[in-house]
């Protein structure tokens, strides 16, 4: 393996005016996270923990979208509901649920998306001991009433 | 994904029929007409006679019970008196009750009429997909005579929490009436959808006791149906659902303006397997109790009793 160290992602955070708001940077895009209001902050803005889900979120779509597609055919269109569900005392993160709608596939091809996804994605297999992942596919054998 | 699996739930085969099968099945069917409590759909309308041997309810004098100086204006009626109501409509005959209005617009009657047979333990009631303007699309057979009534003696007592179809009834927590304080609850802990308009939903600046329920989702009903009053799919009630919250292990409610509406948020839920608690005194109760909280506003704000912090 190469010792050669490259910077996969750059981010800056920085206070704003507003008490519990911060302005979350990268070089081409700008956040807005706010602490909850438990810990004095607005609570209204994308939280910590929005943020986290966001990209397992943001990851997902984009492998939905093209992986396994053959060459020269359309993106699938991808859409998800992402959500941490814990108990109500409970002091852990939760377990996250992806609700994954996904058009022009089967189930056998969603179950093949999901396995893909769970192998190949890095952030995913950095949190999944602490963060439990639950995918709920919904596909178009399934659809329809 | 839900627990409690031995809990009988209603599901779309066993709630909602379409149609062609409605027609198909006549014989093996008892239809009520059920009219709402007040004019819900506007211009003249278009189908004269009725559903034949369609026996005609309200909501006002079947499916309310009288008003107290605390409830909502359209309060559940007492449970012995909708198993009164369904044996009259001869219950005893086997055939299954499918409750449906005239209008496409007045579906909530008939997702009301649902709840308090279901909450009642009554009867395992049907919706008619469509109401009567799908069975006519379907050319089912109509009669010139209007629904009537059946206000007669009753006849055989139902035996208890079983139809005479053999199917048992859904168990009582699949059909939830919250109270003020159980609302308030799920408001905190869960998601709770507000059915109103989104102006009284809210709230108006010069009404101090305007608005919603703290923290209050609103999710106003007529995305449920599509243009011709049918109950969209199983995956765009689930899409509904996710998109506001309200799908899930938590704790979900819903209420409107007196109890009405709301049952339509229950029923959809139900569809797709999702609890929904209903608070049938609603707002019409809620705004009277001043030591209940408002709130105003249309952005939609988080419960601080709820640990959402990573640390």
């Amino acid at each position: 393996m190469s010792a050669r160290v490259t910077v996969a992602s750059n981010i800056h955070g920085a206070m704003t005016d507003v008490r519990g708001r911060y302005a979350i940077s990268g070089s081409n895009f700008e956040l807005t996270s706010d602490g909850s209001v438990r810990s004095g902050g607005p609570g209204e803005q994308a939280s910590a923990l929005d943020l986290l889900v966001a990209s397992l979120v943001s990851c997902a779509l984009n492998a939905f979208r093209q992986d396994f597609v053959e060459d020269g055919q359309p993106d699938r269109h991808v859409e998800i509901f992402a959500r941490v569900e814990r108990r109500v005392d409970g002091d852990y993160l939760g377990t996250l649920i992806l609700e994954c709608f996904i058009d022009g596939v089967d189930t056998a091809t969603a179950d093949e998306l999901v396995a893909e996804y769970k192998q190949r994605c890095r952030i995913y297999n950095a949190l999944k001991e602490s963060l439990p992942v639950v995918f709920v596919p919904h596909t178009s054998d399934a659809a329809g009433r | 994904m839900r627990q409690g699996a031995d809990v009988e739930r209603p599901t779309r085969a066993a709630s909602l029929i379409d149609a062609a099968e409605a027609i198909v099945r006549f014989d093996e069917l008892r239809f009520v007409e059920v009219a709402p409590w007040r004019a819900m759909a506007s211009g003249p309308d278009s189908t004269t006679g009725s559903i034949p041997g369609a026996i005609a309810a309200s909501i006002a004098v079947d499916f309310s019970g009288e008003q107290t100086p605390t409830s909502g204006h359209l309060p559940l009626p007492p449970a012995e008196a909708l198993h009164d109501l369904v044996r009259r409509w001869g219950a005893d005959d086997g055939r299954q009750i499918v409750v449906y209005t005239r209008r496409i617009e007045e579906f909530s009657s008939a997702t009301r009429a649902w709840f308090t047979l279901g909450w009642a333990r009554a009867a395992d009631a049907l919706i008619l997909d469509g109401g009567l303007p799908a069975w006519v699309r379907a050319a089912g057979p109509i009669e010139d005579t209007p629904a009537e009534r059946a206000d007669g003696p009753g006849g055989t007592p139902a035996s208890g929490g079983v139809q005479r179809t053999g199917r048992p009834l859904a168990e009582p927590s699949a059909f939830v009436a919250l109270s003020a304080a159980e609302l308030l609850d799920r408001a905190s802990w869960g998601t709770v959808l507000d059915a109103r308009p989104a102006d009284v939903h809210q709230g108006f600046v010069d009404e101090p006791r305007s608005g919603h329920v703290p923290h209050a989702v609103h999710a106003p009903t007529e995305s449920l149906l599509t243009e011709d009053g049918l109950v969209r799919s199983d995956i765009e009630l689930r899409k509904w659902f996710l998109a506001r919250g309200a799908l899930g292990a938590h704790d979900v409610g819903a209420y409107c303006g007196g109890g009405v509406a709301s049952t339509t948020i229950v029923f959809a839920a139900a569809l797709i397997d999702q609890p929904v608690g209903l608070y049938v005194d609603s707002w019409s109760a809620w705004q009277r109790d001043e030591s209940l909280p408002v709130e105003r506003g249309t952005r939609l704000t988080r419960s601080n009793l709820i640990d959402a912090d990573c640390s």
